[in-house]
């Protein structure tokens, strides 16, 4: 079983105590769908990418990209070259 | 009273020197202007999918193989979800199941000079986040995301360190290692390795884990001895009043030298981790992993002893000139040029690395090993003496030249020239009738004196040999 408050927590989400059961209801649904394709047996099935024969790799080449100044703007807010966001406290961390 | 044993495991953040990013081709460079190498991907807009960077890859693999690892050829990237302003995916790309590299070990001596095994449990590689600036802004933060994306790794020891100095012999070690291997620069003060300990202790004896306490914000090789240190009498001192340890995560103080709580592990984070599915597994074939193992340079303790044999040096003289990956090379390079590695070692070890002390890096050390290299040819050749080619080398501290053009145009070379030399000589006895007649009643050390005043009259030039046998033939004639 799952905690919908937590997950909510996780997700940074302010769930509304009404809509509590309703999306209890709809996530056990979709746990329900995963539950069932899991049921399928696919021991005979190679894992997913592994026959997959040469791996992906790109070169190790820098490109520059330029002024910022593009990227940032497309920002809510700005300082100079730096995103802005609003006071986080006490999260974070890896 | 209780005695307790220390019981550590440590986590080590260590920074790849790549020239791009892990999934883009961002520059992996810092000092830049905020933001000025990011991309639509390490941006994490939508749509764009990460590409892994080989040689993040390899040198991770390379790190691994030092560290005595087994390499998985198939490994996964997973994702660890967490919601922070300077990881814009919301999630970190990760390793968690199946990491890179596994069981691995490096051997740490105590200050006992016992060796003991450090098993290493894993190593995986990651995404660095970006940083967040807060000065001068008072309703939010700043984000730079230059960082963001570049390649991590991140190595995971078992808790098998039993004292401080243990502790400290792996991250010297290790930090050597990264850094022969151009791996990691190793700079812990700068953050481009990071490490974690964690740290619990239990009666002496037992052998269950106590109550362990992760301990961050270690930024020097000094701080990770004085944490571990104070968190040993912190939780010593809870234990003996019958207090409770609590499972937590601590930050140390290097002002004020103390460890203080950051939060328990009931807020400990719930990452949610799964497998990414922007990511195939990371497939690495044996051939490969050969291929690295076969062009790995040289590690420090087997480069030590091949130093010893081949040019004779005696253990603490290949301590110092090991010390640094930058020192050996730059030693190894003159030594082999000059054919002299004794007196190249300790031209090195004594006015090389005194003169880079004084400011600098031996990289950029404007002796280059090919002139120091001749500056000790000179010396063995006869052509100068050794504290003539101390001139020499200040003099090659601003100049370009070459010691031979140095000596060629300062008229530093050695004088053999019999007749000066008998001039000096001539001069310095009838300066000294006192000292003369001293020696020739018996005192034979005054005869070290006259040569001394000898030697400096010719401004240090004379050739020493012929000196010695002119001044004592001299003195001799002058019983008569
Ligand atoms: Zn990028």
């Amino acid at each position: 079983m799952f905690d919908i408050q937590k997950i909510a927590k996780l997700a940074r989400l302010n769930l509304k105590p009404e809509t509590e059961s309703e999306l209890s209801t709809q996530v056990k649904n979709i746990l329900g769908y995963v539950e069932a394709l899991q049921a399928v047996d696919t021991s005979t099935v190679e894992g997913y990418g592994l026959s997959d024969a040469s791996p992906h790799f790109r070169p190790d080449e820098p490109v520059e990209r330029g002024d910022p100044e593009l990227r940032v703007r497309i920002s809510a807010r700005t300082q100079g070259d730096l995103f802005f966001v609003p006071k986080v406290i006490g999260e974070g961390d890896a | 009273m209780t005695e307790y044993e220390l019981v550590v495991g440590i986590e080590i953040h260590a920074q790849l020197l790549t020239k791009s990013k892990l999934f883009c081709a961002c520059p992996n460079r810092f000092g830049d202007r905020p933001n000025a190498n990011t991309c639509p991907v390490c941006l994490a807009h939508p749509g764009v999918l990460p590409v892994v960077n080989r040689a993040a890859i390899e040198k991770l693999v390379k790190a691994g193989l030092a560290l005595n690892c087994k390499v998985n050829e198939i490994s996964r990237f997973a994702r660890k979800n967490y919601f922070y302003p300077d990881l814009p995916k919301g999630y970190q790309i990760s390793q968690y199941e199946m990491p890179v590299c596994t069981d691995g070990r490096l051997d740490v001596t105590d200050s006992d000079g016992k060796q003991r095994t450090i098993r290493i449990r894993r190593i995986h590689i990651e995404e660095d986040a970006g940083k967040l600036l807060h000065e001068g802004v008072r309703s939010g933060s700043l984000v730079d995301l230059n960082r963001a994306g570049t390649p991590l790794m991140e190595i995971v020891t078992e808790p098998d360190f039993r004292s401080v100095d243990e502790v400290y012999d792996f991250l010297t070690q290790l930090r050597r290692i990264l850094r022969y291997l151009k791996v990691c620069d190793g700079n812990m003060e700068e953050g481009s390795m990071r490490c974690e300990p964690n740290i619990s202790i239990r009666p002496r004896g037992t052998e269950a884990l106590g109550v362990k306490v992760e301990l961050k914000n270690i930024n020097s090789f000094k701080a990770a001895r004085r944490g571990i240190e104070y968190e040993v009498i912190r939780q010593t001192l809870m234990l003996d009043r019958g207090e409770k340890l609590r499972q937590e995560t601590r930050g140390w103080d290097e002002n004020k030298e103390e460890s203080f709580l950051m939060r328990v592990k009931e807020d400990a984070h719930d990452y949610r981790y799964f497998p990414d599915p922007d990511l195939p597994p990371l497939k690495l074939d044996s051939a490969w992993i050969e291929e690295i193992r076969k062009t790995t340079e040289e590690l420090p303790r087997p480069r030590k002893e091949r130093i010893i044999k081949e040019y004779g040096l005696n253990e603490a003289d290949a301590d110092v000139l090991c010390s640094e990956f930058a020192i050996i090379d730059y030693f190894e390079t003159a030594a082999r040029k000059a054919g002299d590695g004794k007196l190249t070692a300790n031209w090195v070890m004594g006015e090389v690395l005194r003169a880079v002390k004084a400011g600098g890096t031996i990289e950029s050390f404007p002796v280059r090993p090919d002139r120091l290299a001749e500056l000790v040819k000179l010396i063995r050749t006869g052509r100068i003496s050794s504290t003539i080619a101390k001139k020499v080398f200040e003099l090659m501290l601003t100049s370009p030249n070459s010691p031979e053009a140095i000596v060629e145009a300062e008229g530093l070379g050695i004088v053999s020239d019999e007749k000066a030399i008998a001039e000096a000589v001539a001069l310095i006895i009838s300066e000294n009738p006192e000292q003369v007649r001293q020696f020739l009643e018996g005192k034979d050390k005054v005869m070290g004196f006259l040569v001394g005043q000898g030697m400096k009259k010719m401004k240090g030039k004379a050739d020493p040999a012929i000196l010695n046998r002119l001044m004592k033939e001299a003195v001799e004639k002058s019983r008569a």
